[in-house]
């Protein structure tokens, strides 16, 4: 009942913020727009057919699940952590009568139902009213939304686990700077993963990133496994879940130890 | 002594353009497409002089305009109506000229790096007004040593406490020895010896340099200790302008005897009494002592109901709180 | 002119200080300045992997452009990046007054102060892209002398974006959407303009020439701009920067009007 309670009125001081989404709107649109002549470009020249099973249109829809995907799923727990580590409220918090990780995550979630309503849902309109609708079917489109929401769950764990660096270090968004950045390389959004040379594709197929925003962005386009992507990312959430806790066990240590 | 007159303003007049905004989502809607713009007057014929080697005090509730004509003679604004002349510039016409002669310290505003020590930025600065090397030297050691500033401007300024960042604001504001200097609330939030220090200084400055000081603040003990002249605004209007001396001297000899009691007390209709608050077993009155002693009115009143006498003069603040309230 | 150029060397100085107050972050930062930078070559990488690229632009050519529009960028980067936001605190706080009760031009002092010391060091990003790139063509020592012309142009353009943007923002004060935007044509304007429809072709070029950022030198040091064209991106960068010193003029102008 706490965390209803909570979620809700996190929830009313994000409406406040409804009118940014527009200019972010305009913004995307105009990246996928670059995307699609860019590609028109390729294609046209090279006179190809498909890249890798992706064709021209399939691409244009690739980018923009790839995206709506990835704005749903920005986590900012690492921020809050540094925003409350910073301004020092954080101490009141270990003194109230829930858990921390669990406050963080709590708030996140409210953010990002609040998102879907109020971005996601839109954006999606706008982009299916400009280019129509996504090669999809019924049960892809089921399947890819329980992709993202494993995806946001595993999403949620690494940005925690890079929080409790904030413990460890001083100074702390430099590294969520270069983890966010560096992530864009190979989370998909710049381009189809399966694009990479082979060497490149097989060694980051060993890692989580693709299960994130790349293989859900293929489940909804019937180009993957659902199952097999499934299994992927809860073999990951069941790794980084104890690996987490962990984690946060030494960032408590330390605060109690040495003060925050 | 003939002195030198520094500023003159004639008649100056602002006034602003704003929209009236109301709450509501239909409201917000309508403002797109429709403003209700009014015109409102932040100054209104103001005149006065200021001469050299002078604090001048600017005071005035919130919202009377202080701050406009402040940004009126920095050269930052200029006015609707009327004429200022600021060492011999108009300063909204030739506020570069101008600004190579003035200093100028926006209270909270810093001019300073955060991060790094005030010295850094004092270079900065010495490059900016073009000082030369040993004036620059010679400016930094007098005021540093005046100030007892010579640790603080080797740590970073966001380590400082608030009086110590003033400390360094004043300095920075000084380096290029501008004959005249703005002060934008300048104590604000120090404390009692900080303040102290910082007047103190401004005092010395003035003596020795003959700056011409302007002074904003809300503060009755920087203007009692500061001002010998002083301009008071209220809503853009002029409502007092001369000596502080002056200000005092009207309301010199009026005192206020809060009386404590209890069951009941008299208070005798005298000439020169007056009563302020009235409260359930308190009472607040005024003697203008002019008109009557306050041994008689002791002597109508004590009874063995008067439990406790409070007898204070009036001070500044209270004479510029019935200014502000048009109280006299 | 000696006062304006010892006055922004110190404040590059003192800005680099502060940035290196915080060693870690500075450097984390950095790495991540330089990742972004990569994503273009990346895309460029994976795009000729798997396609023959651009009409009349081989690999090593397109490397050119993107190098170009990456030290274009980081120049950019390095002087006027942080204007806008600067800008919008400055305003807000009401410390924009002190820029303008200074001995020097207010705009002149407003990107001295918001140097980016980042600038400096990932430009070599680009450097480094184009001495890779440059061993594989014919360049000759003319073409590379107008080359570095015509990145000045290129650089000039984006100043003048800038100047004119502080201009609407005088006014607007939040001034987000403006920053997005001048990011947003950056991002068009490292690829070549001849993938894009006609109309915008005309509109890069002439209007609102973002071909200036990166097409227009990677051309010229290629040796495949002649005659007359190669004079006509340079008057135009002068008239855009006329115009937007014009602007700010009136901005000024009506903002010692109007008040804070």
């Amino acid at each position: 009942m706490v965390a209803f309670r909570i979620i809700k009125n996190l929830a009313k001081s994000r409406l406040a913020y409804k009118f940014e989404f527009f200019g972010n709107l305009i913004f995307s649109i105009l990246w996928i727009l670059l995307l699609v002549v860019i590609w028109q470009a390729v294609f046209l020249f090279s006179n190809l057919e498909s890249i890798e099973g992706f064709t021209f249109h399939d691409l244009i829809f690739y980018y923009i699940i790839i995206q709506l995907i990835r704005h749903g799923l920005d986590v900012d727990i690492s921020y809050r952590v540094e925003q409350l580590v910073r301004y020092g409220n954080f101490v009141s918090f270990l003194l109230k009568p829930i858990s921390f990780p669990i406050f963080c995550f709590l708030d996140d979630l409210s953010e990002k139902l609040v998102n879907i309503f109020l971005k996601i849902l839109p954006t999606f309109l706008v982009f299916v009213l400009i280019f129509g609708l996504p090669p999809s079917t019924l049960t892809s489109f089921l399947f890819g939304i329980i992709s993202v929401i494993f995806a946001y769950l595993l999403m949620v764990l690494i940005d925690f686990m890079l929080s409790t660096l904030i413990f460890f270090t001083k100074s702390s968004h430099g590294i969520f700077d270069v983890f966010q950045t560096g992530l864009h390389l190979i989370d998909g959004i710049l381009f189809p993963l399966i694009f990479f040379p082979e060497k490149v594709y097989s060694i980051l197929l060993y890692l989580p990133f693709p299960y994130l925003t790349f293989f859900p962005t293929l489940v909804f386009l019937n180009k993957a496994d659902f199952l097999n992507v499934l299994g992927f990312q809860v073999v990951w959430i069941l790794l980084f879940f104890p690996l987490s806790f962990f984690l946060w066990h030494l960032s408590l240590k330390r605060i109690e130890g040495a003060g925050v | 002594m003939d002195r030198e007159e520094v500023i003159s303003v004639k008649e100056i007049s602002k006034s602003f353009r704003t929209y009236k905004k109301e709450a509501g989502l239909l409201n917000t809607l309508k403002s797109i497409f429709r403003r209700n713009w009014i015109r409102k007057r932040v100054l209104h014929n103001i005149s006065f002089e200021v001469y050299k080697g002078e604090i001048f005090g600017i005071l005035g509730p919130n919202g009377a305009g202080k701050s406009t004509l402040i940004k009126i003679l920095s050269g930052i604004l200029y006015p609707d109506e009327g004429f200022a002349k600021v060492l011999g510039y108009i300063p909204w016409k030739d506020r570069k000229k101008l600004s190579k002669h003035v200093g100028i310290i926006f209270g909270q505003k810093s001019q300073l790096f955060w991060d790094l020590p005030a010295i850094d930025s004092f270079e900065l600065l010495k490059d900016i007004y073009g000082i030369p090397e040993k004036e620059y030297e010679r400016n930094l050691r007098v005021m540093v040593e005046l100030l007892d500033a010579k640790e603080i401007i080797r740590k970073p300024v966001r380590t400082l406490s608030l009086g110590e960042r003033m400390k360094c604001e004043l300095t920075a504001s000084l380096l290029h020895n501008p004959k005249l200097v703005f002060l934008d609330e300048p104590t604000i939030g120090l404390d009692i010896l900080a303040k102290e220090s910082i007047r103190k200084f401004i005092r010395k400055i003035a003596k020795r340099r003959k700056t011409t000081f302007i002074l904003t603040t809300h503060d009755m003990k920087d203007v009692e200790e500061l001002c010998e002249r002083c301009i008071i605004l209220d809503k853009g209007l002029q409502i007092f302008l001369g000596k502080v001396e002056d200000l005092k001297k009207y309301f010199w000899g009026r005192k206020v005897l809060t009386i404590k009691y209890e069951d009941k007390i008299n208070i005798p209709k005298i000439k020169g009494l007056k009563v302020l608050k009235a409260e359930k077993y308190k009472i607040r009155l005024e003697v203008d002592t002019k008109q009557v002693k306050i041994k008689s009115v002791l002597q109508k009143i004590f009874s063995p109901n008067v439990i406790d006498i409070e007898i204070q003069s009036l001070d500044l603040e209270e004479v510029l709180k019935r200014i502000y309230r048009k109280r006299w | 002119m000696k006062r304006e150029i010892v006055v922004l060397w110190k404040f590059f100085r003192l800005r680099l200080e502060e940035d290196m107050v915080y060693r870690l972050n500075f450097i984390l930062l950095l790495s991540s300045f330089i990742i972004y930078d990569l994503f273009g070559p990346v895309l460029m990488v994976v795009v000729y992997h798997v396609s023959e690229g651009f009409p009349n632009w081989s690999f090593w050519e397109v490397l050119v452009l993107q190098a170009s529009a990456i030290i274009v960028e980081e120049l950019w980067f390095l002087f006027g990046s942080r204007v806008l936001f600067e800008l919008e605190q400055n305003i807000t706080s009401g410390r924009f007054d002190i820029y303008l009760i200074r001995p020097l031009s207010p705009l002149f002092l407003l990107f001295s102060s918001s140097c980016f010391p980042y600038g400096l060091f990932t430009l070599f990003v680009g450097v480094f892209i184009l001495g890779y790139a440059l061993p594989h063509l014919n360049i000759t020592l003319i073409s590379f002398l107008f080359y570095l012309l015509f990145l000045c142009s290129g650089f000039l353009f984006l100043i003048s974006l800038t100047i004119l943007f502080s201009s609407i923002s005088v006014f607007v004060v939040k001034n987000k959407p403006l920053r997005d935007t001048i990011f947003t044509l950056i991002t068009y304007g490292k690829y070549p303009t001849n993938i894009f429809p006609k109309l915008l072709r005309l509109i890069f070029t002439f209007i609102l020439p973002i071909s200036l950022i990166a097409y227009f030198p990677a051309k010229v040091i290629l040796g495949k701009l002649f005659g007359f064209l190669t004079l006509l991106p340079f008057l135009i960068s002068l008239l855009f920067f006329a115009f937007s010193l014009l602007s700010w003029k009136v901005a000024i102008e009506r903002y010692s009007s109007a008040g804070g």
